[in-house]
């Protein structure tokens, strides 16, 4: 009842500027044509342009990259010429062997369950707007608000690698060096932030 | 009772109106106290939070960080010795050692996270607040404060604060790790970009840069 006489800007012929949120009055262009916030200069939509399709595809990236990212070595040790890599899963069971089990806790959230999570997260969002799920729109926002603030947080363990890969310097004493996880972990990250960022969270309140 | 979304017969009075951000509501604009805000009645989102006297604040919290830029950005932020061979990392250091290594990508993601975007935001909000106090218009100014916007979600000085952490864990059974000058000079910059970004009222800078520019056209 109270939703129907709630009146969004875009039925109203009013669209906002995401960078500025000056409310604008809608020209009449073609809805492919390029408008400019009188304000801040910023393009301006009333929705992002073929945002579902652009996160539908920088979700499953990320995904892919998330395979790579787990079963490759993300790091080698060489202490005393005895090499020894480790997966991301690999320095979290050994810090958990070492009884560091809240730092063991914060590296499986950021690294392992947050990534995952992330892009399950914007998958579900995307099916609930395509496939018109009746879910509670307000908890979708939150959702989304969630999503946006944890995806920095996986960049823990390629901020990890580099203050190792440089402390670590000792020759054949002791050194660290990267592994190919590294690069598949870290496009995964960034290309997570995109998703987010391309995703539209006005679209889940759209009829 | 008042309900502050807009009904569909209401006439339309275009200023005193706004949108939320993230659920594109039609909401009447409140002259709210700093202190209060005004949130989203569908969605729940922070529309408005007001700042008290935010060109001062914010622009005297930047300056503090960029006297504590160098020192945090060149200095040694980790010592680590085994059998009398030490060994430190820098900021900087840790970007050039992945490029060195061959990890080009990841050298350029840890650049732009931990010293391009952190630094950039502390510069372009210099410029921009002292351009809005010295009532100065400039036509870079919009674009300006929009990167900053772009910025705010690349820099994650605070993610690297736990990295940093992490790594201690991780070599304490290996070595001896001491805190360098860089580390307490890194805190500092990490606790001024975060009271310069809670001291930043976004909406009033706009609307000063908007006064700005229509004083420079009149």
């Amino acid at each position: 009842m109270r939703e129907e006489k709630q009146l969004s800007a875009k039925s109203a012929g009013l669209l906002q500027c995401l960078d500025c949120h000056k409310l604008l009055r809608y020209a009449e262009i073609s809805p492919r044509e390029k408008l400019r916030c009188p304000r801040c200069g910023a393009a301006v939509h009333q929705r992002r342009p073929d945002s579902l399709t652009k996160t539908w595809a920088l979700a499953i990236t990320a995904l892919i990259c998330l395979i790579p990212a787990n079963v490759y070595p993300i790091m080698t040790l060489t202490y005393r010429g005895e090499p020894e890599t480790s997966t991301i899963i690999d320095g979290v069971i050994l810090l958990v062997k070492d009884q560091a089990i809240p730092i063991a806790v914060v590296i499986f959230i950021a690294s392992i369950a947050v990534p995952f999570l992330k892009v399950f997260g914007l998958i579900t969002l995307l099916l609930s707007i395509q496939l018109k799920w009746n879910l509670n729109p307000r908890q979708r926002t939150l959702l989304y608000r969630i999503i946006e603030a944890i995806g920095r947080w996986s960049m823990l363990d390629v901020f990890t690698v580099s203050i190792l890969v440089a402390l670590v310097q000792l020759g054949s004493l002791a050194e660290i060096t990267g592994g190919l996880a590294a690069t598949f972990f870290c496009a995964a990250v960034v290309i997570t932030i995109f998703a987010a960022m391309s995703f539209d969270s006005r679209l889940i309140w759209d009829e | 009772m008042y309900q502050p979304w807009i009904k569909p017969r209401q006439k339309l009075i275009f200023p005193m109106l706004t949108a939320c951000h993230a659920c594109d509501l039609l909401i009447e604009k409140q002259d709210i106290l700093p202190g209060s805000k005004t949130v989203c009645p569908r969605c729940g989102s922070t529309i408005d939070d007001p700042k008290a006297d935010t060109v001062n604040k914010t622009l005297a919290v930047v300056i503090t960080g960029l006297i504590l830029w160098w020192p945090a950005n060149f200095m040694p932020i980790l010592t680590m010795t085994i059998i009398g061979n030490t060994s430190d990392n820098t900021l900087m250091g840790g970007v050039v050692d992945l490029y060195r290594g061959g990890f080009y990508w990841v050298s350029l993601v840890v650049f732009v996270c931990s010293i391009l975007a952190p630094s950039a935001k502390f510069f372009l909000l210099l410029i921009v607040l002292l351009h809005i106090k010295r009532d100065h218009y400039s036509r870079l100014l919009t674009t300006l404060f929009r990167f900053y916007g772009y910025l705010d979600s690349w820099g994650i000085l605070e993610v690297y604060m736990i990295a940093v952490l992490v790594s201690i864990t991780k070599l304490v059974d290996l070595a001896a790790i001491h805190a360098g000058l860089g580390l307490y000079c890194f805190v500092g910059l990490l606790l001024t970009g975060i009271l310069a970004s809670s001291n930043l009222d976004k909406e009033r800078i706009w609307e000063s840069i908007e006064q700005l520019c229509e004083k420079k056209n009149s």
